[in-house]
This record gives C-alpha cells, structure tokens and sequence, in this order.
C-alpha cells in the first residue's frame, strides 16, 4: 500500500526527468539559428516605395520557415536548422525573387549581407501597355500607354527576334535588352538594332518586345549603397529569370537591309 | 546484489538513481558540439594612428560559448579551435570604441583573417541642448541646417564630439537611424554656443528625391562621439552603420523639429 500511495511522487519525478532536457535537436547536425536581412519593394518602374512592409520570406521548397518584412524591410526567420536554404520573397502584386543557397551553418544570426546580392528588389505587376512599335531608321520606337501620369526613364525592354514567323519569347533566336529613352512623342531605344543580329541581308525578321523591371542599385541611408538582386537563374532551365516582366507584344516585322 | 528485494523498493531505489543521475548524464548544459572544432580567426588590431594595440580583448561569439584571446604586442591574435558554426566578433579595449562583426561564418578548416582599426572613445561631457532653431534666425546658418542652443560656455574652446542621429520616428537612437551627421559648435553673443547639425543633408535616393521631405516631424538625438570617427563601422544586424565611439550612457533627450528642406 505504501507503494501506491507514493506513486503520485514516482510519476512527478519520472515526468521531471523526462522533460528535464529535450535538447537533443540542438546536437550537431541539428545546430540551430537566425536568418535576418532586408527585402525591398518598387514600384513597377523602380521607384521605391514608402514602406517596404508585408513582404513574405519563405524557404523553399517546402515553404517550412516563414518571416515577413517590416516598414524597413528587415526579416527574421527564427531559428532555422543548419543547412542550405533557397528563399522566396513575395508579396500580392509584386514579381517573385528566389535567392539561391544561402549557407546557414547555425549559432549566431547569418545576415544576409548588403553586398553580393543578397537583398532582393521586387517590382509590382507591370501594367503598361506597349503600342505602336516600329523600326524605322535601324532604331525601334514603341509609344507605351501608362496606367498612371508618371512617365519612366528609362524604360526597360526585353526585344525578342526570330526569322521564324510565331515564334515566342522562349523561342527567340535573339534576345536584346535596350533601355529606351523617353523623346517626345515616342519612346526610342539608341541602339543600332541591325548590327546587332546575326541575320542575312533579305531575311525577313520578325520582333516582339516584354517590358521589365530593374534598378541596378538603391541609394539607403548615409551615403550607403545597397545592392540589390533582380533577377536570379532557374537551374532547372538554365536561364535568367526576369520576376517582372511584362507580357510580349503582337509580332512585327521587318527586313534585314 | 539483493534479489529478494520487494517489487517497491526496487522502483524506489531505482527512482532515487535516476534523481541522482540526472543532472549528470539526463541534460548536457554546456550546449550542442561541434562536428569539426578546427576553425581559426586571426588577424591584427591597430588604432587608427596605425599604432599596434597590445592587450585588446577578442571574444568569439558562438553557438559553444564564448570563446576569447588578447592581442600580443604586435597587435595580432589568434582563436584557433573553433567549432563550426556563425559567430559574432567583438573588438573590445579599454578607451576604444568596441567593434562588432557579425555572420561570421566557420566550417571544417576555415582560416578567416580579420583586422581592424579601432577609434579612440571621446572624453567629453554631453551639454544640455535647449532649444532648436533654424537658419532663418541665424545668418551663420545655411538653410539645411538645424541650431540647437547649447549650455556651453564661449570661453570653451574644446572641439565639439557630439554626433547628432536623425529618424522620421521617436524611437531614434545610434542603431535606429535614417541620417547621422557631425555637430560643429558657432559662436554666438558670447554667452551661448549653437551647436549646428547639417540635418537635411544631400541626401537623396537615386530618383532623386529627398530624404525626408519639407515640413515633416523628425527626430534627433545627440550623442558624446569621437570627432576622427566619420564614417561608421557598417553593422550587417541592425542594417546601418554603427559608430562605435558612440558613449551609450552620454545622450540628449530625444528632441522633435521640422525638417528645414527649403
């Protein structure tokens, strides 16, 4: 009888010295720690915007750590287990940016630092419409329709060329990226366009052009240049990819002089 | 070993071992083990005269504790040992300004080599700053500027170490700030001094807008801050440079005023 009168104490004292420690996901190779660093927001033609909140971070690709951004654009995410982490910054209206193997090895924060890329710009959906693009004179203009009063400069295009009629974005035989440069009335890229394809003299080529999103670098707080990531490679496709970019124009035309 | 023991008192005994063990083997205080330890931080500590520092202190924050080591009379040190993992890095001498390296990070063998200059701290006492003033009531001023009188007599002839921090929020500080700048003193009818901070400075973002715009509340606070330190050590956690001669215990009150962007 003593025995189970005293039994209440001998489960108390084995639950203590059950839970008195669970640190075994603390051992090597289970070191834990931060993730912090800053993410920043534009708008569709790079401007930045007031507050750089509501931004989301995820580890990919099973999204199992999440942080969101504050007014300033910093992130936490607390307490990742070591290892090689791929993020995802998002946010409703903006393009995606992916940062690629980022090395965690745990203890102490890893900050992403300033310099190298490691903080993503993210643009919101573009919503220009491009019209009226033409070739004249080795030079393409296009006479872009904007939602909003504000009128770019530059402005980024993507301009795609194929000797293949139908031909899309992905297909394209030749990819140009021109800053265009707003001139009454037209917006006109300075590049000379045929010396810059591979085609023959008489072949008929065929254009379309993509609007995209890019700020080389943001100007912070004293004098302190951020550099900033736009564009990161699909290693599955082995290509860059432009979070922001706009759908290609209708398809037109011309012959090589 | 008694094996007629009754069935409870086995159990007892058998409690009373484990209550005993389990400080012991049931929790390992001392934190996670490294699966390499063959880390290695070194490097050279001077000031920023280029005089080699002996005896500074070099602590190694870390997921196995902190580990540290002081500078010899060449002024270099070494940490070797270390267990990988992301350390934090402190610089610390007496009468320098301590300097913090963040996300440093150790695997395998890594050597990581890491000098640093360190700023002598400031010996000043912080004024009282009174009111603010603008460039309107002073002709000495340019209109970018701020005043802020000061208690400090005209017969002072020491060179101002106060460096003023300016955000667009009240919670302004050396590690939450948008703009710092230098206070030059100017003299004023030989009673007051008019501390001058440059608070809308040329900063602009790359489209070319200003900083903060004309009219809005901002806030400063000032600091006791070493006048060679012009540029601060950028710090990767807080995201802004840190000057690190700041004397956290010497500050003003956090003080509001209008942005003077003409």
């Amino acid at each position: 009888m003593h025995f189970v009168k005293k039994l209440p104490t001998y489960f108390f004292l084995a639950f203590a010295i059950l839970t008195s420690c669970n640190k075994e996901n603390e051992f090597e190779p289970y070191l834990k720690g931060d993730i912090v660093g800053n993410a920043y927001c534009f708008d569709e033609y790079g401007n930045p915007r007031e507050d750089f909140s509501g931004i989301n971070v995820y580890t990919l690709p099973d999204r199992q750590y999440h942080a969101i951004t504050n007014e300033d654009g910093r992130y936490e995410l607390k307490n990742l287990i070591n290892g090689t982490y791929d993020l995802s910054f998002e946010k409703e209206g903006f393009g995606t940016m992916i940062l690629h193997s980022i090395k965690h090895l745990g203890g102490k924060p890893t900050v992403m630092d300033y310099y190298y890329g490691k903080a993503p710009f993210i643009y919101q959906h573009i919503t220009t419409r491009i019209t009226d693009t033409k070739l004249t004179e080795d030079v393409i203009t296009i006479n872009p329709i904007f939602t909003g009063s504000f009128r770019p400069w530059p402005l980024h295009l993507q301009v795609y060329f194929s000797t293949n009629p139908d031909f899309n974005p992905e297909t394209a035989q030749v990819v140009l990226q021109l800053p265009f440069l707003d001139i009454e009335p037209y917006y006109t890229s300075h590049t000379p366009i045929y010396s810059e394809l591979p085609f023959k003299s008489g072949d008929k080529v065929f254009y379309k052009a993509s609007i995209y999103s890019t700020r080389n670098a943001l100007m912070l707080y004293n004098y302190y240049y951020v550099d900033g990531a736009d564009t990161y490679i699909d290693y599955e496709s082995n290509k860059t990819i432009y979070p922001n970019l706009s759908d290609a124009t209708d398809e037109y035309s011309f012959t090589m002089p | 070993m008694n094996t007629h023991l009754p069935c409870h008192k086995m159990f007892k005994r058998l409690m009373a071992i484990l209550v005993i063990l389990s400080p012991l083997g049931g929790c390992n205080e001392s934190g996670p083990e490294p699966l390499h330890s063959n880390g290695r931080i070194t490097g050279q500590v001077q000031s920023r005269d280029k005089i080699l520092l002996d005896g500074a202190k070099i602590v190694a924050h870390g997921p196995y504790g902190n580990p540290s080591t002081l500078t010899g009379p060449d002024g270099v040190y070494e940490l070797s040992g270390l267990g990988n993992g992301t350390y934090e890095i402190e610089f610390f001498k007496e009468g320098f300004g301590t300097i913090y390296r963040q996300g440093i990070q150790l695997w395998g063998n890594d050597t990581i080599t890491m000098d640093v200059r360190m700023y002598e701290m400031a010996e000043y006492q912080m004024p009282t700053l009174s009111s603010i003033v603008y460039y309107s009531s002073f002709p000495f001023m340019n209109e970018n500027s701020i005043g802020i009188i000061t208690d400090i007599p005209d017969d002072n002839n020491e060179i101002m170490q106060i460096r003023v921090f300016v955000n667009d929020s009240e919670d302004v500080s050396y590690k939450n700030y948008i703009h710092s700048t230098q206070a030059h003193a100017v003299k004023r009818d030989h009673k007051t001094q008019v501390l001058v901070a440059e608070v809308n400075p040329q900063i602009v973002n790359s489209g070319g807008q200003h900083l903060f715009n004309n009219g809005i509340t901002l806030y400063l606070i000032a600091y006791v801050c070493s006048i060679k330190e012009s540029v601060g050590e950028f710090n990767e956690y807080y995201g802004v440079p840190i000057f690190t001669t700041v004397d956290e215990e010497q500050h003003s009150e956090v003080r509001a005023f209008k942005a003077p962007l003409p």
